[in-house]
């Protein structure tokens, strides 16, 4: 009787170990790679790929650019929400990739976004980004490995053991998606319900008192320059694209300079932008800062709080970013 | 050292196999030590006035039967060292606070004090079990423990010492002072425990945590946003501190001790009085024994009975905090027994469906909630005055997206709930033939342990009643 029970305990512990490893194992650990991007590039072999965010989709229309700039097809890879993880995963998955040689790629970026690793790499990024993601990503994992999850040793072989301990976000996000779609079904009909939940948490909406005031939290929010491989993807974005021979042009977007049509910006970001640009420029790549360019006027963006462009004035955006972009093309 | 931390999973099984290899006499002491290695892991200064209560109250026990003329003296001494602990570290700022208050609306100048100490966790547990124990002693209800090393694992037994149960000399001495064997049937049930312990917390509780966290962080949420923030933190509440009680009684069970039961499905009470038979119960019960009854408790008339009543739940209120809003949530609790005993007396709820009265009663504790979080008075009034009315289509829609998360998140609380709570309520017993009960339970802890690995948060939090 009392062995009985032993072997019970032995097995019933065993078990609970055991049988979640192999189910672990057995379902995917990732967001299969999206190959629909590669396939374009490979068929429409452009001589000029831009990346970004919907900034870049907001103020240029591929086409048009085509049309001003007369040098061959335009490509144009966004997502909304992206940030440097994505774009350094788009370069080297898709543009590298793909073997074709574009004549130019051009990211456009604003704020600290180049080399702000982990910003927007969580939750439904996460899920995103790994639609970008090969199998094994090492400079991903050099990157964010410590900054985001911070593993120690046992915490790796936990991850190791159990690799869907490291899918949280995707599950999570599930859930989340199955919340509001049952609150579209059962619930009051709202178009765009996750993209209102999200601005209601926005950083003005929120008491004083709850905003974090760690060190930590102050430091994150200091602009600090550094081009170190452990700490940002920008490194490794250059050296993809010197690897591939393809020509990088980094671009500063414009945002809303405000009625006045005065971009202002603080002393630290001005310091950060210029100690970024000569880092870029020693690389051997283009910097194009529009942030001081006045032909983007106030009257153009979407809204007065808002650094997209509207529908109504893409095509001056257009040719705007094709002003900026041609000297490149000439040389 | 908390209990979900890797830290943790390295120590128990290190305590673990240390522990079982060892005679009686060996294992207390193993265990003492072990409970200061893990009550000092990261600030070591916090045991020392856990020595000061433990020698304190040791010695004055004994002070007790040694001296019996003195022992009203030995009592006084031991219960004006605790309370002056616990008053140093966690009221005298709230108490400095509010004479400064008082003396600027008199016109007179601030006391310009404040004591810069960090709350050792778990003081006001430890300190309410000793007194406990002390008491006991006084009224010769228990014998004064001779040694030290088993009144020492009486105070610090890591698995209870920091958020409970808050435990009675009666039932845990002998237990230290008894021979334990190795029940591996026991120990199957104390693992079932302790993984249902951690999934309520870092699947449930840390998930709901971040639905209550980012709505009372809004400045001026609507309605319906509120309001699924106040469930959120009903269940969160609920899934931390009793995932905190069934790890802490299942790791007593590995150590072959059995903690007493600290909760039993709170959400399914009928009414005020029975939410208290059911959460909490090891405090609720002790405030029963030590401040409710010395008070007169209900053998006084009806004026005393309800000051009695009242100044209990006021001080329950306060022991888990030094701020106003515990105040009024314990004045808010003593308040409804006392209406529940009116409304009783009258001869009504006697017809109300049993599930009403659980809905009744499930809401009335969610506002209880409401003034539990909100430490802010202003905010507080502004969250009570906020009205269903003229919202948007939008505000409702969002309100039911919480709402539906915290219900999704909650769902094995509930499943739990139906299974443990109800169906033994409606006399249903759903327990299959020995090896068919073996296979679901190792199922259920495999269903678990995959839980925890696919949805435990991805920010954790320190157990609620740490703070207290």
């Amino acid at each position: 009787m009392k062995q009985s029970a032993t072997v019970r305990l032995i097995f019933f512990a065993l078990a609970i170990l055991l049988v979640p490893i192999a189910l672990n194992h057995a379902l995917p650990s990732k967001t299969p790679f999206k190959q629909q991007p590669l396939e374009r590039l490979q068929a429409n072999r452009p001589s000029i790929v831009l990346i970004g965010d919907s900034l870049v989709h907001a103020a240029v229309d591929p086409q048009l650019l085509q049309e001003e700039l007369g040098d061959g097809k335009v490509e144009m890879i966004w997502r909304g929400g992206a940030a440097s993880a994505a774009w350094y995963l788009t370069l080297k998955n898709y543009i590298a990739a793909s073997g074709v040689h574009p004549r130019l790629c051009c990211i456009f970026f604003n704020y600290d976004l180049l080399t702000n690793a982990t910003f927007r790499t969580t939750a439904t990024y996460r899920r995103f980004l790994e639609s970008l993601m090969q199998q094994d990503e090492p400079v991903f994992r050099l990157v964010l490995g410590d900054q985001t999850t911070r593993e120690t040793p046992p915490q790796r072989v936990v991850s190791w053991l159990y690799p869907l301990n490291d899918r949280r976000h995707h599950y999570q996000e599930r859930i989340s998606r199955f919340a509001y779609r049952t609150v579209s079904l059962t619930g009051p009909k709202v178009k765009g319900l996750p993209r209102r939940v999200n601005e209601i948490f926005d950083v003005a909406r929120l008491r004083q008192e709850t905003l974090p005031r760690t060190a930590e939290a102050e430091a994150a929010r200091r602009l600090i320059f550094t081009a170190d491989p452990r700490k940002n993807f920008l490194p490794h974005i250059v050296e993809t694209a010197a690897k591939a021979g393809i020509p990088l042009c980094f671009v500063r977007v414009r945002p809303n300079p405000g009625p006045d049509n005065q971009f202002q910006e603080s002393d630290e970001l001005r310091r950060y932008v210029a100690e970024l640009r000569s880092w870029i420029e020693s690389q051997g790549c283009t910097f194009i800062d529009t942030t001081g360019n006045q032909k983007f006027t106030p009257d153009m963006y979407l809204r007065p709080d808002d650094d997209h462009i509207g529908p109504w004035a893409k095509e001056r955006a257009t040719a705007i970013y094709a002003d900026e972009l041609r000297p490149l093309l000439q040389r | 050292m908390i209990f979900h931390s890797l830290t943790y999973l390295i120590f128990l099984p290190l305590v673990l196999s240390a522990y079982w290899c060892l005679s009686r006499r060996w294992q207390n002491l193993l265990l003492v030590g072990a409970s200061y290695v893990f009550y000092g892991w990261e600030h070591p200064w916090f045991l020392l006035p856990l020595w000061a209560s433990t020698l304190v109250d040791y010695g004055c026990a004994l002070g007790m039967e040694r001296w019996p003329r003195w022992r009203r003296g030995f009592l006084l001494t031991s219960v004006c060292g605790s309370l002056a602990l616990l008053g140093t570290f966690k009221y005298a700022n709230f108490a400095i606070d509010n004479l400064d208050t008082v003396l600027s609306g008199i016109g007179m100048p601030s006391l310009q004090l404040a004591l810069h100490v960090v709350l050792p966790v778990g003081i006001s547990f430890y300190t309410f079990q000793s007194i406990g124990y002390v008491v006991d002693v006084y009224r010769r209800q228990v014998p004064a423990e001779r040694h030290l090393l088993n009144y020492a694992l009486y105070v610090t037994f890591f698995p209870q010492l920091v958020a409970g149960p808050i435990e009675r000399a009666g039932h845990m001495l002998p237990q230290y002072h008894g021979k334990r064997f190795f029940d591996a049937e026991q120990w199957r049930s104390a693992l079932g425990l302790i993984l249902w312990g951690f999934f309520k917390k870092v699947v449930i509780a840390d998930n709901t945590a971040i639905i209550a966290n980012k709505i009372f962080a809004l400045s001026a949420p609507t309605f319906p946003v509120l309001w699924a923030g106040v469930l959120a933190f009903t269940v969160q509440i609920y899934a931390d501190f009793s995932a905190y009680t069934d790890i802490a009684r299942g790791t007593a069970r590995l150590l072959g001790f059995e903690l007493m039961r600290n909760f039993w499905h709170p959400y399914l009470a009928t009414s005020p009085a029975d939410f208290w038979r059911r959460w909490h119960i090891s405090l609720s019960t002790w405030m029963r024994d030590y401040i409710y009854i010395p008070l007169g408790g209900s053998r006084c008339g009806t004026a005393r009975n309800s000051f009695n009543l009242m100044a209990t739940f006021v001080i329950s209120g306060l022991w888990h905090g030094a701020s106003w809003n515990f105040i009024l949530w314990g004045a808010y609790w003593g308040s409804l027994l006392l209406l529940q005993r009116f409304v009783s007396a009258l001869g009504f709820g006697k017809r109300i469906p049993w599930i009403a009265k659980v809905a009744g009663t499930f809401i009335l504790a969610a506002v209880g909630w409401l003034m539990f979080r909100e430490r802010d008075f202003g905010q507080l009034m502004s969250d009570f005055s906020l009205s269903p009315f003229h919202l948007s289509k939008r505000d409702w829609a969002m309100g039911l997206y919480f709402a539906e998360l915290v219900a999704l998140y909650s769902l094995p609380l509930a499943i739990h709930m139906f299974f443990k709570g109800i169906l033994p309520r409606w006399k249903i017993d759903l327990r299959l033939p020995g090896p068919a009960q073996f296979a679901l339970e190792t199922a259920l802890g495999i269903v678990l342990f995959m839980g925890i690995l696919t949805l435990r948060s991805l920010t954790t939090s320190e157990f609620i009643y740490f703070q207290f």
